[in-house]
């Protein structure tokens, strides 16, 4: 019998072939996989070869580190850097008063912070944040940045009329079962206790004025005239808590009545009581700092105030916008739709125009209001049509079985969106959100051209400075600009594409 | 709603009748937006009349007075009109738009594939591309490219000699190139031209239907090149031969004191505006490419793969037919974009629609709210032809479902 | 008390909007400062240091017309425009004067809307070529490329020129003046053709100014000056009448380092300037020191001229027919009486 000869170990894996592994293999594979491919690659390296290096040169090696203008006369061919150190702070804050720009850093750094806490996902409280970021921050940095008198206006029986009337005739005959009356009832009756309080207080003190550090507090709320305001408030919570809203109708409509009232009066001008006229609570300062008016404010800063402005103020826009160009009611739709094909069809530059020189022959003789925030209207308004879009979309992509389930329950249009629909369309178009947020601050420099003095801007007027006729300067400036913005939307994009991966639950290739 | 009587609503008051509802909104809205839109036009009739502002559409008739740099093959003159002027900056407009959609998108098709190419190098370099250009706004950029066009080129006195022709050339004065003259004759040329159009649309109808018929293909695509070209050329031929000489002759660039005369130019502005535009658009574009090829199921390429199909033709035959549903919506909004972005010309002197007319002519005139009037309407128009255009694509390449 | 009025202050509060009649006086002292629109950065003429602070010729009459009404020439908001949005934004009351390098035209005066009240400056229009064109004259320029600005009335004045002459040539223009600059610094056009004031102060920013040279032809008359919305004629009269003060203060030799002491003067006309007799101010709806606060705080022409454009600025510009009638110059200015 011969010899079996059988092997019974298993032989090692022969390595694999050397041009497949290493780096070798990796260039093989991702560089020169075929002749199409091979040539691709040297084109490429080529280009590379020809743009990089005097790139580097000019940014970095050769460039002019220190020093002031005259080193950048002697070196005109490679960037200016002294000369961004030198109009840094110009670059970040326009003209803005120099003794007032610890209030710019105040926000800026709440403003990183913010986004900081929000990005990482184990921040406690996350959504407080959010719900801060996007309401109580814009707020605040406004009355920061522009500074002034900060406090309730003077409050007339008239102007309570005016204003509340309608808000809660509408909000009454809207809501079914008006969940958030009571809270609102609750928030009043708060802020009524409180200003009680501090007025006792401040009469049992012997003060009229109350200041903190260089902010004064004072308060001149007279007893009785809390109590007449007091008082629909003390009815709406107690109709509220005692469920009587059956007549929550009636009510709404008497409102209603009452203002149209007032409007016909407006319109025949007819005189008014003079009751109406009657002060109920004197002008109330909460805050008081050094007023810096928006013509100062430039800059990175102003940037981030248009941009900011925009995106707070189109993410509700939009959103209502998109409902109405998918309502039921033709007359709304179509004021919807034209609403937003027009802002989308036209160049944001002629909108700009119109608001910032035109704006006032629209009005009556002599009502103006302040160029910046024109302007953020019209920035609003025209990044408010891309977001209807946008959110549009998600709406569509919602299966139909959503919108009928919302309805079987029994749930009101309000309370289907607000519950089932918008949370799903809003997840599926965040990228889409951010995109435009991107084009929204990319957007931002156009205000350069109806003369504010946003990032761009400054840079720009910083270049016109004979002082600094280097011919490098120019382009220093601009691309520092383009590295400020490249940086802030990368980021965005960044972060929308991380979106994306996380809510993309399908397969993947 | 209900089905019976017995099921009738138990208490019910008018304010909570849905439809009654819908009604009153909708009358609030719309008086609402009527009083608003009224009281706006009584204010500007009012605030114009009281300041002493001209008003009306008269102005277009009176001379412009000012010269225009490009004039897009109209007759314009310092004595034409402003009618004449704006209808020179549309022309321009639409030509800056039309050369960067067509340049944006191929760019934009190119760099969205290559961005998924297998080759690393190309993959990262087209990576770079869109996340550069989509992230700097684009005023900066056409900023830059403005200087960068200029600045290389040299300026035409350091190059050429006095009374010399050019018929090719680039200086930081434009590009030039000969102008062709179309003399007697010529009409065969531009007949042979619509012949070979109109006959290569209907060879095409003609394949689709063999093909559907009976399976068997027609090479459309070489048949409508050669008649589309062969056409004129024989067009052209034949004028020579009757005519005794050549119907299209050749105006050159000739170099006067100070840069070239005559020829055909284009000037740098342009150069820069579409450069600018088509590459920004172009990483817009690539985004979308991108996303619509991944949007396509890979079981499609696989598929094809399996059919024997290579991976040119997959992309083409398979991939790109499909992606394209994804694609063209997005498409449409980045087309319109570019449109309106093309007002930024007025930073580089290129004379557009919002450059000359919402910029010079309103300055002569201030007839601010006429002038924008219009100037937003042609937008808005312009807007809403590409719209209709695009859907109409859209619904061509839609799927057909049963 | 109107429905009217009360709802308008209503919706003042609720949109926090600023009430104003229709008399531009009125808003101004209810505002407490004038919006001034000026150019967007014109050396000498109005300028904006890295501060944020402006100054200039153009900007001097803001300030002066600040003085008159409210007695302090730094209330005053300044408002860049563009030659381009210039018009439209004074006629919508954006600003209240425009005092922004303005060529004061038939057009411009009658169909705009627009009411000059005056000239800060005699200009022309000029030619700018770089030194080794070797070019001498306007004349040898067909066939050149012009660089200029959006909506000025140089734009007209070139197509003029060079069809008058016969000549061909290719115009392209800009909406702001660095961008001008810069494309004719970058060899776009031959030529860069402004006011021969705007010349000067832009070819200061040039990166070798040394390297141009300005021609001796001005093919235009360009009195530039300020101009205030049409239909205000009390409005219009203050304007007009601050230009004429700060002349006639430098004709009869009160600055504002002597003013206070020419307070005292015995010469009738200083007294009636200075408002010790007569009632000019009260007439213009003003302070009887109007005149006094505007050479006060802000200088007679002269001195404004020779701080901001004249020998001793980097434009270098000599008076010429900018002197007063009195020393050769075109400046005369109506009397106060």
């Amino acid at each position: 019998m011969s010899k079996a000869y059988v092997n019974d170990e298993r032989h090692p894996d022969l390595p694999p072939p050397a041009s497949t592994v290493g780096a070798v293999g990796w260039m093989r594979e991702h560089l020169f996989s075929s002749p199409a491919n091979i040539l691709m690659t040297v084109v490429s390296i080529g280009l590379l070869a020809y743009v990089v290096p005097p790139m580097v040169s000019w940014l970095f090696t050769s460039a002019v580190w220190s020093g002031g203008a005259d080193a950048c006369r002697a070196n005109p061919d490679a960037a200016c850097w002294t000369f961004v150190g030198a109009r840094f702070d110009q670059f970040v804050y326009g003209f803005y008063e120099k003794t007032e720009r610890w209030r710019v850093d105040i926000m800026l750094i709440l403003l990183f912070a913010g986004i900081a806490a929000l990005v990482y996902e184990k921040t406690p409280g996350r959504k407080w944040i959010g719900m801060f970021m996007l309401i109580g921050y814009p707020i605040l940095s406004w009355i920061m940045l522009l500074g002034g008198d900060w406090g309730t206006p003077n409050i007339s029986l008239y102007n309570v009329i005016v204003v509340l009337l309608p808000i809660v005739g509408i909000a009454l005959l809207s809501y079914d079962r008006l969940p958030s009356a009571r809270t609102i009832g609750i928030v009043l009756t708060a802020f009524y206790l409180l200003a009680i309080a501090l007025l006792l207080g401040l009469t049992a003190a012997g003060k009229t004025e109350l200041w903190i550090g260089s902010t004064v507090i004072y308060s001149l709320v007279r007893l009785d005239t809390i109590i007449i305001t007091l008082i629909p408030f003390l009815g709406l919570f107690a109709l509220t808590k005692s469920g009587e809203m059956e007549r929550r109708g009636t009510i709404g409509i008497a409102m209603l009545v009452v203002f149209a009232i007032l409007v016909l009066g407006f319109f025949f001008d007819l005189p008014a009581p003079s009751s109406l006229d009657m002060t109920l609570v004197d002008r109330v300062v909460v805050v008081s700092m050094v007023e810096v008016p928006t013509k100062q404010w430039g800059g990175f800063m102003l940037t981030l105030v248009i941009a900011l402005t925009g995106i707070v103020a189109s993410l509700p826009l939009g959103v209502l916008l998109a409902l109405g160009r998918r309502s039921n009611m033709p007359a709304i739709r179509v004021l919807c739709v034209v609403f937003i094909e027009f802002w989308r069809g036209v160049p944001l530059i002629t909108v700009l125009f119109m608001a910032s020189v035109m704006l006032p022959l629209f009005l009556p003789p002599g009502v103006s209001f302040d160029q910046l925030l024109r302007a953020l209207i019209g920035v609003a308004l025209f990044s408010a049509a891309y977001m209807a879009e946008v959110v549009r979309g998600g709406l569509q992509a919602i299966p139909k079985g959503q919108y009928e389930g919302a309805d079987s329950l029994g749930l009101t249009y309000w309370q289907k969106m607000r519950l089932i629909i918008l949370p799903q369309a809003l997840k599926i178009v965040i990228p889409g959100i951010v995109n435009t947020f991107i084009g929204l601050f990319k957007d931002t420099t156009l205000v350069l051209i109806i003369g504010l003095f946003d990032l761009l801007g400054a840079v720009q007027a910083s270049i016109a400075d004979p002082n600094w006729n280097a011919k490098s300067v120019a382009y220093t400036g601009y691309v520092f600009t383009a590295f400020v913005f490249w940086v802030c939307c990368y980021g965005m994009s960044q972060y929308s594409r991380y979106l994306e991966r996380k809510l993309h639950t399908g397969h993947k290739r | 709603m209900t089905l019976g009587s017995e099921a009738a609503p138990a208490k019910s008051s008018i304010i909570n009748d849905p439809q009654i509802r819908a009604i009153f909104y909708q009358i609030v809205a719309l008086i609402a937006v009527l009083w608003f839109g009224w009281s706006i036009w009584d204010n500007t009739q009012t605030n114009m009349e009281a300041r002493g502002i001209a008003s009306g559409f008269g102005f277009l008739e009176s001379t412009a007075g000012f010269g225009i740099i490009q004039t897009a093959g109209l007759e314009y003159s310092e004595e034409s009109t402003y009618g004449q002027a704006f209808l020179v900056s549309l022309i321009n407009t639409i030509i800056i738009a039309f050369t960067g959609v067509v340049a944006a998108t191929i760019l934009g098709f190119i760099m969205g594939v290559a961005r998924l190419s297998h080759n690393w190098l190309i993959q990262k370099l087209a990576t770079a591309y869109i996340e550069t250009f989509r992230n700097i706004p684009l005023l900066l950029q056409i900023f830059f490219w403005y200087h960068a066009v200029l600045k290389p080129l040299p300026s035409p006195r350091s190059i050429y000699e006095r009374g010399e022709e050019i018929a090719f050339g680039i200086n930081n004065r434009g590009a030039y190139m000969p102008d062709p003259v179309f003399g007697d004759g010529s009409n065969l040329i531009w007949i042979g031209l619509i012949v070979g159009i109109i006959a290569t649309i209907v060879i095409d109808k003609w394949a689709v239907k063999r093909q559907m018929n009976t399976g068997e293909q027609f090479p459309v695509f070489y048949t409508g090149l050669g008649l589309i070209i062969g056409l004129p050329i024989l067009g052209y031929l034949m004028a020579t031969v009757f005519m005794g000489s050549s119907p299209v002759t050749f105006e050159y660039a000739v170099m006067k004191g100070f840069q070239l005369d005559g020829g055909f130019v284009i000037i740098p502005e342009f150069i820069a505006l579409f450069i600018a535009l088509s590459v920004y658009t172009a990483a817009f574009i690539a985004e979308n490419v991108r996303s619509g090829i991944q949007a396509v199921s890979h079981g499609q390429t696989e598929a094809a793969h399996a059919l024997g199909l290579r991976n040119g033709p997959t992309l083409r035959l398979i991939v790109i037919p499909q992606a394209l549903r994804v694609i063209i919506p997005p498409l449409t909004s980045q087309y319109l974009n570019l449109t309106k972005n093309s007002s930024l010309a007025t930073a580089i002197a290129y004379p557009d629609l919002v450059s000359v007319f919402a910029g010079t002519v309103l300055n002569q005139t201030g007839q601010a709210v006429e002038i924008i009037a219009i100037t937003m309407a042609v937008y808005l128009s312009l807007s809403v032809g590409t719209s209709i255009f695009m859907n109409w694509y859209n619904a061509k390449m839609a799927l057909v479902e049963r | 008390m109107k429905f009217k009025t009360l709802l308008a202050a209503g919706a003042a509060i609720a949109f926090s909007t600023t009430m104003a009649s229709a008399a531009t006086l009125d808003d101004v002292k209810a505002a407490g400062k004038i919006k001034c629109g000026v150019s967007q950065g014109l050396p000498g003429f109005s300028n904006p240091d890295d501060e944020g602070n402006w100054s200039g010729l153009d900007v001097a009459f803001c300030r002066a017309m600040a003085a008159a009404v409210l007695g302090d020439s730094n209330a005053v908001e300044f408002t860049p425009l563009s030659a381009k949005v210039r018009f439209t934004a004074l006629q919508s009351g954006e600003i209240d004067v425009l005092s922004r390098n303005t060529t004061w035209t038939a057009t411009r005066d009658n169909s705009l809307g627009l009411e000059f009240v005056g000239v800060n400056y005699y200009d022309g229009q000029g030619f700018m070529v770089r030194k080794d064109l070797g070019v001498k004259s306007a004349t040898e320029l067909s066939g050149a490329a012009v660089c200029t600005n959006t909506g000025t009335t140089t734009e007209l004045n070139v197509a003029d020129y060079f069809r008058a002459q016969g000549m061909d040539y290719t115009v392209v223009a800009f909406e702001k003046a660095d961008e001008v600059v810069a494309a004719y610094d970058a060899g776009r056009c031959d030529v860069y053709t402004t006011d021969r004031s705007g010349l000067a102060a832009q070819r200061v920013k040039l990166a070798d100014p040394e390297a141009h040279v300005v021609l001796p032809e001005i093919i235009s008359k360009e009195p530039l000056g300020p101009a205030v919305r049409h239909g205000d004629n009390q409005w219009g009269d203050i304007a007009r009448w601050t230009l004429n003060a700060m002349i006639n203060a430098e004709e009869l030799g009160i600055t504002s380092a002597n003013v206070d002491e020419m307070k005292g003067s015995d010469n009738p006309s200083i007294k009636r300037l200075l408002g010790t007799e007569g009632s000019v101010g009260a007439d213009l709806g003003l302070g009887a020191d109007w005149a006094y606060n505007i050479v006060k705080q802000v200088g007679n022409y002269g001195e404004v001229y020779d701080a901001t454009v004249g020998p001793n600025t980097p434009l270098k510009l000599d008076r010429g027919v900018n002197a007063l009638w009195t020393q050769g110059g075109i400046l005369y200015a109506a009397p106060v009486r």
